[in-house]
């Protein structure tokens, strides 16, 4: 699993393997360090493939609590930030298929820097993430993995355990879906 | 030309999965058909504003990374299954083949003692026998 367009994790610093080892031998400190260091790429991730602070919150802590239990199958062969993101994804989808909440509402949050990309600017971060909000997640979580973290159909056809066919299907109604609903709240208008 | 057929191309083109000849066959229609040119331009825009989602930084939860210390602390020590498996595949499994291989460990863990078992005690009574 490879994901290509994350700038915001891709760019952290990799914790020491010393602090792994220790966190996979029960050290609450050097557990706490690799928290901090990665639990706004983690908290990110959650909400924008669940698209609400509650599920993000609760979701975010289970990849945590996963994470304590597998730091020890972590081998070095990646990245940490690589093998993070992938444990990460699968325990947000599992959390998705468990405990999603059906009727939450969704709710944008404010970027903690401002939005550098123009294209997200001129559309309107807060505009797309409530369109993505309304977005059922049959298409939400396959259009995310695909147009937010860049992993290819197959992948999520792994990851979310459903036929290729179907995934790609879901991420072609999703964007058509956004596309409309941006459309009608007038983001496209100053493009002409 | 008829737009519909080219609903499902569209999509294939932003997501560069066209082959040439439908690659050209696409480009030749979008050259007079400004339906399909706007569907385009808005499709990539979508595509290129999701891109830059995943770099915004959101702000964390005050106290989230308490909450998870604790809630690790409390933790019970993995399996000694678990912990196998976790060394063995990396950790990074999806859940269903999370479930399925560790239940497939547990079985041959089975297995295996009960085929160590009954080696020992027909050892033993081929011994006794002699």
């Amino acid at each position: 699993m490879s994901p290509s367009n994350s700038q915001s994790y891709r760019d952290l610093p990799e914790p020491s393997l010393r602090d792994v080892q220790a966190a996979a031998e029960g050290d609450g400190e050097a557990f706490r360090r690799i928290v901090e260091r990665y639990q706004g790429m983690v908290y990110g991730l959650a909400y924008n493939m669940l698209g609400n602070h509650v599920d993000a919150e609760d979701a975010a802590q289970e990849v945590f609590l996963r994470l304590h239990q597998k730091l020890d199958g972590f081998h070095g062969l990646s990245a940490f930030s690589t093998w993070l993101f992938r444990l990460a994804v699968n325990a947000v989808v599992d959390y998705q298929r468990t405990w999603r909440r059906q009727a939450a509402e969704p709710s944008v949050p404010e970027p903690a820097t401002d939005v550098e990309d123009e294209v997200l600017r001129r559309v309107g971060y807060a505009e797309l993430l409530q369109a993505m909000g309304e977005l059922p997640p049959d298409y939400r979580l396959p259009l995310v993995l695909r147009d937010v973290y860049g992993l290819a159909y197959r992948e999520i056809s792994d990851v979310l355990d459903r036929p290729l066919g179907t995934v790609k299907a879901s991420v072609h109604r999703g964007r058509s879906s956004l596309r409309l609903r941006l459309r009608a709240s007038g983001a496209f208008d100053s493009e002409v | 030309m008829d737009c519909v057929r080219f609903g499902e191309v569209i999509q294939r083109y932003v997501d560069r999965e066209l082959e040439v000849s439908e690659v050209l066959e696409f480009q030749h229609h979008l050259s007079f058909c400004p339906s399909c040119a706007a569907e385009l331009d808005e499709l990539a825009t979508v595509r290129s504003a999701l891109a830059g989602v995943g770099a915004v930084a959101i702000e964390v939860p005050a106290g989230f990374s308490d909450r998870v210390c604790a809630a690790a602390a409390a933790l019970p020590t993995p399996s000694p299954v678990d912990r196998a498996l976790s060394a063995l595949t990396g950790g990074v499994l999806p859940g269903r083949l999370r479930r399925r291989t560790r239940h497939l460990v547990y079985w041959a863990l089975v297995i295996v003692a009960l085929a160590v078992s009954w080696q020992q005690y027909h050892g033993r009574k081929t011994r006794g026998a002699v």
